[in-house]
């Protein structure tokens, strides 16, 4: 073999054109080239909170000899961190993931879509998963102690259909929310954020204002009692959705900036 | 001159026209045009400020064109997934997730860079001797810039962008750098642009030269051509000054009774005259008439290209 042989000149002829679903699918697994933060922590700590809820539901039913005093654990609102905890871990994933996949070559539209799916696919498994716990808190009576943590009223309660709805809603809100905000503080930095809030506080007491001039709080409470958890995700999803739709227009215009 | 392995396509790689990118007020990028050549090796210079990065990303599509127009490998890279895969461009201040650690880096570059080789990465990772196993985060200075030289060199992308690649590398990591560059572009021709402020460590790999200060380009010439555009010329005041009346003067500077001059390229038999009349004369280095390009004080001796 001779040297010229072995020289192999990369042209853009030769680099064979990826798919969008190939590019897509890799901005995914760069997401979770890290597995620990995405995966590992959240459950990390929700196995904690449960411990910790174990614990005190364990205290009160040896001080009081019977498991009718845990009654009311039904708004334990302990898993609301879980949520909480993704939305936050999906900003930072943003804010650092941006700039590392720009210089990667990738291109916004296909950074975001990856993104995107990857926050879902993140969610179809932790609602599995939230919703198996919920059965199995069924089945074991409250952890053979009458807790509720699952099967808390707001999520993991009523038909198996019931509970994957809720909580899978829930995640995506969350995400959605997550993934918004990580959007205006990656082309806005904290200004749009300060911006968006100011804006969302603006509407919120607008709306205040105007059912309060209207003399309408009783309608809006009743709306809200007739209301299932259920029905109140089923409400947010769509907002939920303007804010993902949103969230790919703000950044197809952001720059990594220092 | 062409590569007999490449299919007889478009010779250029990148073509910008009117280029001009404002932040707010400032204008960092004042109304540039340039093209660059397939296969070649280019040097990005300029003092700190001058627009270099700001280039890249516009030509990177990692920021956007306020004016003008950029192609690369002939289509707009913005948000064009089919010329950016084709791109390898990691900035001096790229950032890196926080939780990742150097394996992860080379872990996910071969999904975005088809050519990616494994092996060079590896002999690089050797050669810089960066520990795979720390967090990014708690790397010096150096193995960041290393970290970068290794995505860089190893993803063979057909364009390559550096970017003042050696921060906190040492003489001899630097050697390496560019030794390995030149071993690597000798196999695998693609076209490499270098932006740089040790101009003098990389004058010899240099093919061609683009300097640009504040925001326009000053000099984009053949480095050839460039190095034979000036030349110093030493000897007696009186003899030196006869002999520059006519010429034009970049710059020059006197101890005693000598004088120092730079003029711009000379015909033989102006050497010839330069020498019979007792006169030294001295090659320019890439860097001092860099130096004099952009330095603030060689603008009353008027720019030439």
């Amino acid at each position: 073999m001779t040297a010229l042989a072995e020289r192999t000149e990369y042209t853009m002829e030769q680099t064979r054109e990826s798919t969008a679903r190939t590019r897509v699918w890799n901005v995914l697994r760069l997401q979770f080239a890290n597995r620990l933060n995405m995966l590992a922590v959240p459950w990390l700590i929700l196995i904690f909170v449960f411990l910790v809820n174990y614990a005190i539901w364990a205290i009160i039913a040896t001080a009081s000899n019977s498991t009718a005093s845990l009654e009311g654990t039904e708004y334990s609102g302990s898993t609301f961190w879980l949520f909480a905890y993704l939305m936050i871990a999906a900003i930072q994933a943003i804010t650092l993931t941006f700039p590392f996949a720009l210089g990667m070559s990738v291109t916004r539209r296909d950074y975001y879509l990856g993104t995107a799916l990857a926050f879902a696919l993140q969610s179809v498994a932790f609602t599995a998963a939230y919703v198996i716990l919920s059965y199995i808190e069924d089945w074991t009576n409250g952890w053979g102690l009458g807790g509720h943590m699952f099967t808390a009223i707001y999520f993991g309660q009523g038909p198996i259909w019931q509970r994957i709805f809720t909580v899978l809603s829930t995640f995506l809100i969350s995400f959605a929310v997550g993934l918004f905000s990580a959007t205006v503080f990656v082309r806005w930095k904290a200004n749009g954020l300060m911006v968006a809030g100011a804006s969302f506080t603006t509407v919120l007491i607008a709306a205040g204002a105007l059912i309060t001039l209207t003399h309408n709080w009783m309608s809006v409470w009743a709306w809200f009692g007739s209301m299932t958890s259920t029905g109140v995700v089923a409400w947010l999803l769509a907002p939920a959705a303007a804010l993902v739709v949103a969230g790919f227009y703000i950044l197809r215009r952001a720059t990594p900036r220092n | 001159m062409t590569s007999t392995t490449a299919t007889p396509t478009t010779t250029t790689v990148i073509e910008v026209q009117s280029l001009t990118k404002r932040f707010g007020s400032l204008t960092a990028i004042d109304d540039i045009s340039f093209s660059v050549e397939k296969n070649k090796i280019y040097g990005l210079l300029g003092r700190n400020g001058a627009g270099k990065t700001t280039i890249m990303s516009l030509l990177t599509g990692q920021d956007f064109v306020t004016q003008g127009d950029v192609r690369v490998f002939g289509e707009s890279p913005a948000e064009n997934a089919r010329v950016l895969q084709n791109i390898s461009f990691i900035k001096e201040s790229q950032k890196y997730p926080d939780d990742f650690k150097p394996k992860h880096v080379f872990a996910s570059a071969p999904w975005f860079f088809e050519h990616w080789s494994a092996d060079l990465a590896g002999q690089l990772i050797d050669d810089f001797q960066l520990p795979m196993n720390r967090r990014i985060k708690k790397l010096s200075r150096g193995q960041l810039s290393a970290v970068g030289v290794i995505v860089g060199l190893a993803s063979r992308a057909p364009l390559t962008f550096f970017d003042e690649p050696y921060l906190g590398l040492d003489a001899a990591a630097r050697q390496t750098f560019y030794d390995r560059l030149l071993a690597d572009y000798a196999e695998h021709p693609r076209t490499v642009v270098l932006s740089t402020h040790l101009i003098n460590e990389v004058a010899n790999m240099l093919e061609h030269v683009i300097v640009i200060d504040k925001g326009r380009i000053v000099i984009d010439q053949d480095a050839e051509s460039l190095r034979e555009s000036a030349t110093n010329i030493v000897g007696p005041r009186t003899a030196v000054e006869t002999f520059i009346a006519r010429r034009e003067v970049l710059h020059s500077e006197g101890v005693g009774g000598f004088l120092s001059a730079t003029v711009a390229g000379l015909r033989p038999d102006e050497r010839t005259e330069a020498a019979a009349a007792g006169l030294e004369l001295a090659p320019v280095s890439l860097q001092q008439l860099v130096v004099r390009r952009t330095d603030g004080s060689s603008t009353e001796f008027g720019a030439t290209s």
